[in-house]
């Protein structure tokens, strides 16, 4: 038996981890790799979205070196009336491969759900306990790695020799790849930390500060948002990502298990533009979110999604009057396969030019 | 002006590569333009460029340069070619620009050959902005294509749609669309100025509602980019908007001259020496050619651009492994995108 997953940012690394310690043989598909999308983009619907294309691509990937067994994880009721998770098996067998499909349902993720699906991967079987640690052990490698990644931005853009953080960040990722187990993995983020760092930082720079709300694939996945942080963080700005895996992580998996569910803050905040508190995928935390970030002083907030994703088009109308309550600019960026990098550089350098310029006017009135 | 005078002082060259056309500007100390040339791109930049270049060589080659800047979609290659002190973004200029010629402005409307803009200001501060996003219908190209097929010059589509008494209703959501509905009406028996009248419309209308919903649109109003010597879409824009829109003199290369205006507040806040390449740099022969990069699974696409037998600058590599190379060159594009 082997195993393989899609990607979907960074969670890779922890999902590894995981594979390694429960001693499941697997195949990670290439990161980054325009192969592997442009097989997804040629086996799929015209109109789906970005991240099923990407999804997809990976899956044919995984099938083509080796692997009989597919993990994947679908939300019901979320993304297209639920039916990505059965639709990607579809059109897998359609194409003629033959595998066994793990489709965990997100909507519950408990220790339960999580061992029914798993326990038939390991032979030797697995005790409730070493399976609780290690699947506990992946989540807190999965909130290391966020982190790790949310400190890079910090340095990125106030760092004194441009590209200083990106290369710790590629170095981390090159050797994460052959990183084995959970311990390993920890050291390396150890590691990439204590370098970032060491990273020389113009202590008197004070960048603009930009949020990045939208649906939860793109704004975790670097290869399919362009590398929205790198981008702005190489154009001085600093971005703060509201929508990493980890979050997704909290929302699904910690607060299914919790026996209280205290309510969503970001949930609450959007009751103020909208009387209800589910919109599909992630957009109430979107509107949410925008609103949270407002609250607590932000300069501007950028919104991402893929090209005829519902949930967040939703979203989109509310933002407007969001943008109007708290006078905080909100662009937003649609991707799908055709999008020219051209246009969206173009977008992003106006308008970190333009929040540059209004902090600049803000401070020269107060000063 | 006199020879003497001109050696004098110093001056300001804007470059605005469009996909449609590039802009070039000479400006004065005094922020006056002293000289504007607009061609046409036609898919090749390097060769308008130094073309242009060229001709500014004959003109003012003895002038002296402080200052470069560089915008539009090829604002990066321009960069590279001409040796640009400065490389912003279309927004950044065309607001430095319109300011410039009236600090109160708070709507710029801005229709070029691919793309359209919405930027509102406040104060001479951009506070937001729009640009189209998948969408080519409310463009300069779409008027282009349709007064090429009905045979007429482009120059003079404005005029045609003033002629009209009643402006047929053209779908405008989609350029496809509005095209074949155009032909539809053609057919039925529709007249001409009729159906330039609303293609006019219908392009204003797709505009307003694509770049400017839910946004409160004050005057003044400016209108600027190559759609604006259109005065059938002046007209179609000051019916909707019930208000007058104001055409700047330059309002064909309104973003090589805030390129031209960037790159002289530039020069002030650093007094850096330019790192211009002069004009007679254009007889160069420049070449560009894409690599594959088979580093990673990525296969980014390289572009590099090579000036006689050296490489001047490669880019498009995500990781930086070929774009990090670009010691001098890379440093103008950063400051300009970092400011």
């Amino acid at each position: 038996m082997k195993l393989t997953f899609p990607h979907m940012g960074n969670t890779y690394i922890a999902l590894k981890a995981l594979l390694d310690t429960l001693q499941v043989d697997y195949y990670v598909p290439p990161t980054g790799s325009r192969e592997s999308f442009e097989l997804g983009i040629a086996n799929s619907p015209e109109f789906m979205c970005l991240p099923f294309k990407k999804v997809l691509g990976d899956l044919i990937q995984g099938l083509n070196h080796g692997a009989d067994t597919i993990l994947f994880g679908n939300s019901r009721g979320q993304c297209r009336l639920s039916h990505y998770g059965d639709l990607l098996q579809n059109i897998l067998h359609d194409m003629g491969y033959r595998f066994h499909y793990i489709n965990l349902n997100f909507r519950d993720l408990t220790y339960g759900e999580i061992r029914n699906k798993l326990e038939p991967l390991l032979p030797g079987g697995i005790s409730r306990a070493r399976l609780f640690s290690a699947v506990s052990s992946a989540v807190k490698t999965i909130f290391a790695v966020d982190d790790l990644y949310s400190e890079a931005c910090g340095v990125r853009c106030r760092e004194c020799r441009r590209g200083d953080a990106d290369l710790a960040i590629r170095r981390f990722e090159q050797r994460a790849k052959a990183a084995k187990g959970f311990s390993q993995t920890r050291r390396l983020i150890r590691e990439t930390k204590d370098r970032l760092a060491h990273v020389p930082a113009n202590g008197a720079a004070d960048p603009v500060k930009i949020g990045i709300i939208g649906e939860i694939f793109l704004c975790s996945d670097p290869f399919t948002n362009l590398e929205l942080e790198k981008k702005l963080g190489n154009m001085g700005a600093l971005a703060v990502n509201t929508m990493s895996t980890s979050e997704w992580i909290r929302r699904h998996f910690i607060s299914a298990i919790l026996p209280i569910k205290p309510k969503d803050k970001a949930v609450r905040a959007a009751q103020n533009y909208m009387h209800t508190d589910y919109i599909g995928g992630h957009g109430i935390y979107t509107i949410g979110n925008a609103e949270l970030m407002c609250r607590d002083g932000i300069d501007g907030i950028i919104q991402i999604y893929p090209f005829t994703c519902m949930p967040e088009i939703t979203a989109k109308s509310v933002l407007n009057e969001v943008q109007l309550q708290n006078n905080v600019p909100i662009m937003t960026l649609i991707l799908d396969e055709m999008t020219a990098e051209t246009g969206y550089i173009t977008r992003l350098e106006a308008f970190v030019d333009m929040l540059q310029m209004r902090k600049d006017r803000v401070r020269s009135r107060s000063g | 002006m006199q020879k003497e005078e001109r050696m004098m002082s110093e001056y300001f060259l804007g470059i605005d590569v469009g996909s449609v056309s590039t802009d070039l500007v000479i400006m004065d100390e005094k922020e006056k333009i002293l000289s504007k040339l607009y061609l046409r791109t036609r898919g090749d930049p390097i060769y308008v460029l130094t073309e242009s270049m060229k001709k500014f060589q004959q003109e003012f080659g003895g002038i002296s340069i402080a200052g470069v800047g560089t915008t539009g979609s090829g604002r990066q290659l321009a960069g590279v070619i001409v040796g640009a002190d400065i490389v912003k973004n279309e927004i950044t200029a065309h607001a430095a620009a319109s300011r410039k010629i009236m600090p109160e402005v708070r709507t710029i409307l801005e229709i070029g050959g691919q793309d359209s803009k919405i930027i509102f200001l406040k104060d001479g501060v951009v506070t937001d902005f729009a640009m189209n996003t998948v969408c080519a219908a409310g463009t300069g190209s779409f008027l282009d294509r349709q007064a090429e097929r009905l045979g007429i010059p482009i120059e003079r589509f404005g005029e045609y749609a003033l002629r009209s008494k009643n402006p047929t209703r053209i779908a405008g959501r989609c350029a496809v669309f509005a095209e074949s509905d155009m032909i539809h009406k053609q057919q039925m028996g529709y007249g001409e100025e009729d159906i330039i009248a609303g293609l006019c419309e219908a392009l204003v209308r797709n505009y307003l509602s694509n770049l400017a919903k839910c946004k409160e649109i004050d005057g003044p109003i400016m209108f600027q980019g190559g759609v604006a010597a259109n005065v059938g879409i002046v007209a179609a824009f000051e019916r909707m908007l019930g208000e007058s829109v104001i055409i700047p003199q330059y309002y064909d290369v309104m973003g090589a001259y805030g390129a031209a205006l960037l790159a002289r507040q530039n020069y002030q806040r650093t007094g850096k020496q330019t790192s211009f390449h002069g004009f007679s740099h254009a007889y160069h022969t420049f070449r560009t050619r894409s690599i594959e990069c088979k580093g990673c699974e990525n296969h980014c696409e390289v572009i590099e651009v090579r000036e006689n037998d050296t490489v001047m600058a490669r880019w498009g590599d995500r990781c930086g492994k070929w774009s990090g190379q670009n010691a001098a060159s890379a440093t103008a594009v950063k400051e300009g995108t970092a400011s």
